[in-house]
């Protein structure tokens, strides 16, 4: 790039920006990070790694879709397929949501051992390819 | 049907494209001239 | 039909493989007869694309399900309008689409190019043509969009119903026209620094096209927002997903350059910098349709199952290698004769601002790919969230801001305290009453205050900048002001038509910056008759309404908002469900006003006629979409063509090649 008339200042701006920089990643790391996990993987957790926040991904089990009355909490179970985890969620539910969609939900598994997840999201089935859905939230 | 017009196609296509190669450019021509009409063409 | 279309690909790749070789040798050996060869092979790839598209498009509309593609993209009762964007409803047809675009942008950048820079034709023919190459070899193999089915289903499967939107209908055709386009400039630098133009690398060429797909990207993205607000019915338009990202990072380099390449004009400083910014800008284009195309978000397995990941990346790690070894084989020619003189300078204003970009695109790129960067370093895959990026980018787009007011103000190459001051005084004092004011009205949140205060000051210091034109011009002409606004604009379209843009950014900053601070939010369940109050609304629910259109059951909510006692007209929020498939979509009740939006979804109801609302109150989202309105004008303004520009002989280095000749 440009030749800076002093070399020593460039430097010290540049190694403040990399700090600050370095700063914020961390800051939003802490912040909005989340590990993946299968359902197996969450049923075998103990301890402290059975309460951290995660995201945890599968398919909604068939038939275990239900709303309260007033249609505003959800309960239904993700399954990998052999296990299941129970879920509860209150809050924008996606259009495409449905017993057999592949879905991810965020959250902690709840002392009861249910999974209270804060976020919804729910995959396409095959018919559009992601680059098309940017929302499938 | 369709393979007739494929063939033509694909002859009529390879023959215009390659007919630059068979007759070269006159080097006293402007080339200049032959740039600008074969990207106006 | 199938046939005529999956030769119309394999016709197409053959020539671009031709075209590729017969660029590259004829350039070589400076035979000028083989450069038009390649040039015609452009021209018939070109052709026999359009071929193949209009093979699909028929395919389409006559609904042939035997064809794959037609039978999962539409059905009989598909209105025709989607049944033709169908066409790029999905990755096949959208992967055509993209060789379409190719083609015909390949077609007129070499017919700017033989007029402005002959010497680069053979090259810009070349890299145009593998490009063309590879997406053709995709087509042809892994991604055919002719692939047929022995027995045909009675009916197609159709579009997601989310899908059917007029948003979404124009929102991929916009973006594909940005990336694509970033593979123009791309083309043009290349072609210079391979033929040994590398004194300015032929990027003031590129910048007219850069510009070109800048504005298509701001397009895609804009559209793309708008969609997600009206269809999706979560109250948001920007999700931080990897599918926005991918348009947003090359929007970002691509900012970065237009502001770069003016202090390369004008002191022909950055050139290096430049360069890197339009192969960084054609990655991340490649890049973005790997992210979203591959597979690889949803985990490193899938992707491995899905063959177009590899040849993606295998591509884009060709073309980098190729395209930055060539820079660096340059590098040295490319070294600006001038160096910075002052840190209180417009080019030091300008290089920050770049700098900012390009770590915003950083920042956006580590948060897209952290699953996949975590899983391939720790084994185990993390995720971030929209908050990671919301508290990397904010302060970030805060300095942007903050620069954005400070460039058009400072001198070039070293500013006087005294002239900072002169022109500082009303931008400034503009940002501090606007600070002042929000927080003398009650504004209490420091971000939000800082936000609208960096409106104010960059705000100012585009009227500043009018304002003083219109001064300069009304000494030397008598004229009014209108006609001198109308006449400083139309005689210094890039520079106006830049400020324009910046006025339309401040609108979509404040738009966000209101919509993010500012929104509220209820849910609540409700009996016929009754009232929610929300944000200075109140919404009063008359009742349920079903009704059977187009093979979905549509449920609605009868609403009617009131403002204090003031009656603002009925609204209805609803939901369809298509019975056919279980899809269901949302239709928001909606009312946009330029001080707030009232948003509200229906998102269930009971048997007994209860239903269960989702309220939200959005402040000034109306000025975001008016922003892309203004941002829009601007570019156009930038981008109409100034006076025809008279053909000039560019001075050949010696030994390059140039069909002009001596």
């Amino acid at each position: 790039m440009t030749s800076p008339r002093r070399p020593i200042a460039f430097a010290l701006g540049v190694l403040v920006f990399v700090l600050a920089l370095a700063y914020l990643v961390y800051g939003g790391i802490q912040q909005g990070a989340a590990y993946w996990v299968t359902v197996g993987e969450l049923r075998q957790a103990t301890g402290a790694a059975a309460r951290a926040r995660v995201r945890l991904g599968g398919t909604v089990a068939p038939g275990s879709v239900a709303w309260d009355a007033s249609h505003r909490h959800l309960r239904f179970a993700v399954t990998d397929g052999t296990e299941s985890v129970p879920v509860r969620y209150s809050g924008v539910v996606p259009d495409i949501f449905a017993a057999g969609r592949q879905v991810v939900v965020e959250g902690a598994l709840a002392p009861d051992g249910t999974f209270a997840a804060t976020t919804l999201l729910a995959k396409c089935p095959t018919k559009y390819l992601p680059a098309d859905q940017p929302g499938a939230r | 049907m369709t393979d007739a017009v494929m063939v033509i196609l694909a002859v009529a296509i390879a023959a215009w494209v390659l007919a630059p190669l068979r007759r070269p450019a006159d080097p006293s021509a402007s080339r200049r001239g032959h740039a600008a009409r074969e990207s106006d063409s | 039909m199938a046939d005529l279309g999956r030769f119309g690909l394999l016709g197409a790749l053959a020539l671009a493989l031709y075209a590729v070789a017969a660029a590259a040798l004829g350039g070589r050996a400076q035979r000028w007869e083989i450069v038009r060869s390649a040039v015609r092979a452009l021209w018939g790839v070109a052709a026999l694309e359009a071929l193949a598209g209009g093979v699909l498009v028929a395919a389409l509309l006559r609904r042939d399900y035997s064809f794959a593609y037609v039978a999962g993209h539409t059905r009989d009762a598909q209105a025709l309008l989607y049944t033709v964007t169908a066409f790029w409803g999905g990755m096949e047809g959208s992967l055509l689409l993209w060789a379409v675009v190719l083609s015909a942008y390949s077609l007129a950048a070499l017919r700017s190019v033989a007029r402005e820079r002959p010497q680069l034709l053979a090259g810009v023919a070349a890299v145009c043509a593998a490009v063309a190459g590879f997406f053709l070899v995709l087509l042809t193999s892994v991604a055919s969009p002719f692939v047929t089915v022995p027995f045909p289903p009675q009916d197609g499967r159709g579009m997601n119903p989310l899908l059917l939107n007029p948003w979404m209908a124009i929102h991929p055709p916009a973006l594909y026209l940005g990336f694509v386009g970033l593979t123009v400039p791309f083309a043009i630098v290349m072609a210079a620094l391979w033929s040994g133009a590398a004194e300015e690398a032929g990027v003031l060429l590129a910048r007219r096209w850069m510009l070109w797909a800048w504005y298509c990207l701001s397009l895609g993205l804009g559209f793309g927002a708008k969609w997600s607000y009206v269809v999706l019915g979560w109250g948001g338009y920007w999700a931080w997903d990897p599918v926005e990202n991918a348009a947003l990072m090359p929007w970002l380099v691509a900012t970065a350059f237009l502001h770069s390449v003016m202090i390369q004009e004008r002191r022909a400083m950055l050139r290096q910098w430049t360069v890197v910014l339009v192969v960084l800008a054609f990655g991340l284009s490649i890049f973005g349709t790997f992210l979203t195309r591959s597979g690889v978000l949803s985990s490193i397995h899938s992707f491995t199952q899905s063959p177009l990941g590899g040849y993606f990346l295998a591509f884009l790690a060709i073309a980098m290698l190729a395209a930055f070894g060539l820079v660096a084989s340059r590098w040295e020619a490319l070294r600006s004769p001038n160096v910075l003189d002052s840190a209180l300078s417009r080019e030091s204003a300008f290089l920050f601002n770049n700098v900012v970009l390009l770590t915003i695109a950083f920042a956006v790129f580590l948060g897209t790919v952290f699953p996949v960067l975590s899983e391939a370093l720790t084994g185990r895959r993390m995720n971030v969230g929209p908050p990671f990026f919301d508290h990397i980018v904010t302060p970030l787009a805060l300095g942007l801001l903050l620069l954005m007011g400070i460039g058009p103000l400072i001198a070039w190459r070293r500013a006087s305290a005294e002239s900072l001051r002169t022109s500082f005084l009303t931008p400034g004092a503009a940002g501090v009453v606007v600070g002042l004011a929000l927080t003398a009205a009650g504004m209490r949140p420091p971000g939000a205050v800082l936000a609208f205060a960096l409106c104010g000051f960059v705000g100012g210091t585009v009227a500043l900048e009018f304002a003083r034109g219109i001064r300069v011009r009304r000494a030397h002409h008598a004229e009014g002001i209108l006609p001198s606004l109308a006449g400083l604009v139309l005689h210094n379209r890039r520079r106006y038509g830049g400020y324009v843009v910046h006025l339309g950014i401040l609108l979509v900053v404040a738009g966000v910056t209101g919509s993010q601070v500012f929104s509220t939010q209820r849910v609540a369940t409700v009996r016929p008759g009754d009232a929610v109050q929300i944000a200075g609304y109140r919404v009063r629910f008359d009742g349920l309404e079903q009704a059977t259109r187009e093979g979905a059951l549509v449920v609605s909510a009868r609403l009617r908002a009131f403002a204090g006692t003031r009656d603002l007209g009925p609204l209805e929020a609803r939901k369809n469900l298509y019975l056919a498939d279980s899809e269901a979509t949302t239709e928001v009740a909606l009312r946009s006003t330029p001080r707030d939006d009232l948003y509200v979804v229906l998102t269930g109801w009971t048997a007994g006629g209860d239903a269960t609302l989702r309220l939200l109150v959005n402040p000034l989202v109306m000025w975001i979409w008016a922003g892309g309105l203004v941002l829009s004008f601007g570019a156009v303004l930038a981008m109409l063509p100034e006076r025809r520009p008279v053909p000039v002989l560019v001075e050949a280095p010696a030994g390059a090649w140039s069909p002009g000749g001596p």
